[in-house]
């Protein structure tokens, strides 16, 4: 399948952090065809592409969750108070059609929206506990068909924009699994001179559980974190947001490892993948990268970052040559990041 | 002959704001010419004016007014990265517009509604409303020159948004305020008619535009009925007193909103003919709003105003819902009112 229609079918497959079983199964089977793939305690599917050689084993990373909302209580009249799990954006909540995936099915419905003509009631964005879905049933008939804790999940539309891009919910973080995908897909037929181990990990959206404990049992000497960063738009600056189609973003951050952000580049400028440079302080990546390098013993950890514009909207957009490069770049690193 | 869910679903679907409804306008005509005993003519206010013949004249000349346009956005700049700034064609609360997307233009291709990503939003930022000027529309374009092949300034957007029953006997689609007027409208035209009577659909009701003023000034009626969608505010967030109405319990009837004091008269009578024939009807609670009975019953020498409406969930958003049984009472409180009208 070619890169496009990899970002379009795998990102539509529905999985918030907590419940990505569905998105696991098509990950377990896109993953098969390059090594014994399987799930963890946690929900993460980890494939063993190859065992560990010459004391290096590399570990890939991307998160398999997506953000979504979560049942907290069925009001009066049927409405459903949720919660989100994982960042949604409250500036645009309202009018947001959903699916809430509930007990014998998936029930359709709306965030409720206050119309203008309706004044002076709340000049706010809502609270976190303040989402209300209308499913069109009213209290018994939602409390037969809607549980506590199911995950009501925003719908939009898959597709390509413009020359070259593609848009949709979930582009945060299956991107970066079709970067790893696409990676395995250069390394097939080849000799790896190391081991090698991707995950795509659950829970990312709420803290990255899955990537820690799936970290601890791979127990890489190395690892790269591949997730989703800012995409340059009108209301971004040049330092928190990379431009789109550049290239892989490769970060410095106290968290990761100095040299293996340095080799990155090196691979880059080597292979002639174009790619970006971002450097930032403070104690955390934002990402998986936290939770692996801490992880067991500690793992020496990289990330890269493909720009991706709105993200935690349903109208996330990627580059596709953006997300080709990552995966070059992750082939590289595999098959030359060992060397001097 | 296509059925009111049919027709309704295919008018929700397609883009129409105001002074931009002549896709509107098509389908509507396409569809009621066939229906017996109408004639059809559009004016100059892009009116689509449909008058039906009945078996006989009427005492009262009556007049059933919907508008087709809906709200949206007009395309104002393209920046030199290609990016696109709007300004809302009717009354948009930013709150329904961040991070959705939208159809652009003649071709419909695909818009993005952009915001920065929330991670680098500041927490005022995230608690108050966005200001809609903050925001743009990305329609894949890396360039200025890129993105004036694909859109011109004036070019109209739309929410895209698709059209779904749910629920108990609901839809939801956007626009359905006010299109589930015309679909409600077109149902009155499929019969035979007792009196004359003459249908307007109308233009620019979102703007506060006269496109109804200027029908009613053509058709010269007695009596006209406005059959719109209102905000039913029957739902969480809002407060007891705002509700307005409430979906489920039948057509609005109304006594007064922000642009029209209605026919005192008519008004109870109406009350009375639904209660007689067993037709559930409400009134609009609280003074909200207004439509095109505004224009309408101050043209000519006056023209004695009246509105139903359908109880309508968020309109004004991408997704609106209304209730099929809400709808099918309205239809049949309109076919009763175009002959008890007439005769009174």
């Amino acid at each position: 399948m070619d890169t496009r229609d990899l970002l379009l079918k795998f990102s539509s497959v529905d999985g918030n952090s907590g419940d990505e079983k569905l998105a696991a199964k098509a990950a377990v089977e896109l993953l098969s065809q390059y090594g014994k793939a399987y799930v963890d305690n946690l929900g993460s599917v980890i494939c063993e592409v190859a065992p560990k050689k010459n004391g290096r084993h590399v570990m890939l990373d991307a998160h398999l969750d997506q953000i979504a909302l979560l049942v907290i209580n069925i009001e009066e009249n049927g409405f459903i108070r949720t919660y989100p799990c994982g960042g949604i954006d409250r500036r645009g909540i309202y009018g947001t059609k959903v699916r809430v995936l509930g007990k014998d099915g998936e029930y359709p419905g709306i965030v409720c929206s206050i119309p203008p003509h309706i004044k002076d009631v709340n000049d706010k964005n809502p609270e976190r506990d303040e989402i209300f879905i209308d499913i069109g049933f009213g209290k018994e008939e939602t409390a037969k068909r809607v549980r506590m804790g199911d995950r009501v999940m925003l719908c939009g539309k898959w597709s390509d924009i413009g020359n070259g891009y593609v848009t949709g919910p979930a582009l945060d973080d299956r991107s970066g699994c079709v970067t790893i995908l696409e990676a395995l897909e250069i390394l097939k037929d080849k000799e790896l001179p190391c081991g090698l181990t991707a995950v795509f990990s659950t829970r990312e959206e709420t803290g990255g559980q899955g990537a820690g404990a799936a970290s601890f049992a791979v127990a890489p000497t190395e690892a790269i974190e591949i997730d989703v960063g800012f995409g340059k738009t009108p209301d971004t600056t040049e330092i928190n947001s990379k431009a789109m189609k550049k290239g892989p973003v490769i970060a410095f951050h106290p968290t990761l490892d100095i040299e293996i952000s340095r080799k990155l580049i090196a691979l880059a400028e080597k292979n002639e993948i174009p790619f970006q440079v971002e450097a930032y302080g403070g104690s955390s990546t934002g990402t998986n990268a936290d939770e692996i390098a801490t992880a067991g013993a500690g793992v020496r950890c990289g990330l890269i970052s493909i720009p991706q514009q709105y993200m935690h909207s349903i109208i996330e957009k990627v580059s596709v040559d953006d997300v080709k490069n990552v995966g070059k770049l992750l082939a590289a690193f595999v098959m030359e990041g060992g060397e001097n | 002959m296509k059925t009111f869910l049919e027709n309704l679903e295919m008018l929700s679907l397609a883009a129409g704001t105001s002074g931009d409804e002549a896709a509107i306008k098509k389908i509507i005509y396409d569809e009621v010419i066939g229906y017996p005993d109408c004639v059809a003519k559009t004016d100059n206010a892009g009116n689509l004016i449909v008058s039906k013949k009945g078996k006989k004249a009427p005492k009262n000349r009556l007049m059933f007014s919907a508008h087709m346009d809906e709200v949206g956005f007009i395309i104002t700049h393209i920046d030199e990265n290609g990016f696109l700034k709007f300004s809302n064609v009717g009354g948009i609360d930013s709150r329904v517009i961040v991070g959705k997307r939208v159809r652009v233009g003649k071709n419909e291709i695909p818009g993005l509604l952009g915001s920065k990503a929330i991670h680098l939003v500041k927490k005022e930022e995230f608690d108050n409303p966005t200001k809609t000027d903050a925001l743009f529309i990305d329609i894949g374009a890396d360039s200025k020159e890129e993105a004036e092949k694909l859109v011109c300034l004036g070019d109209r957007a739309v929410f895209d948004s698709d059209f779904e029953k749910f629920g108990e006997d609901c839809v939801m689609g956007k626009a359905l305020d006010d299109r589930a007027g015309c679909a409600v409208l077109m149902e009155l035209l499929k019969e035979e008619a007792e009196y004359d009577i003459t249908v307007c659909f109308t233009t620019r009701e979102e703007v506060g535009g006269n496109g109804a003023g200027n029908a009613a000034f053509s058709v010269e009626p007695d009596i006209a009925v406005v059959v719109e969608a209102t905000s039913a505010g029957d739902f969480p967030c809002v407060p007891g007193e705002k509700f307005v109405c409430k979906q489920g319990a039948g057509p609005v009837v109304s006594f007064r909103d922000n642009g029209t004091l209605y026919d005192m008269e008519l008004y109870r009578h109406i009350m009375e003919l639904c209660e007689e024939k067993n037709i559930p009807a409400q009134t609009k609670h609280g003074i909200c709003g207004f439509n095109d009975a505004k224009f309408i019953h101050q043209t000519r020498g006056g023209i004695r105003p009246v509105a139903v409406s359908l109880p309508a969930r968020y309109i004004h958003s991408p997704y609106a819902s209304i209730k099929l049984s809400d709808a099918e009472h309205t239809i049949s409180l309109i076919k009763i009112l175009s002959t008890e009208l007439c005769e009174i």
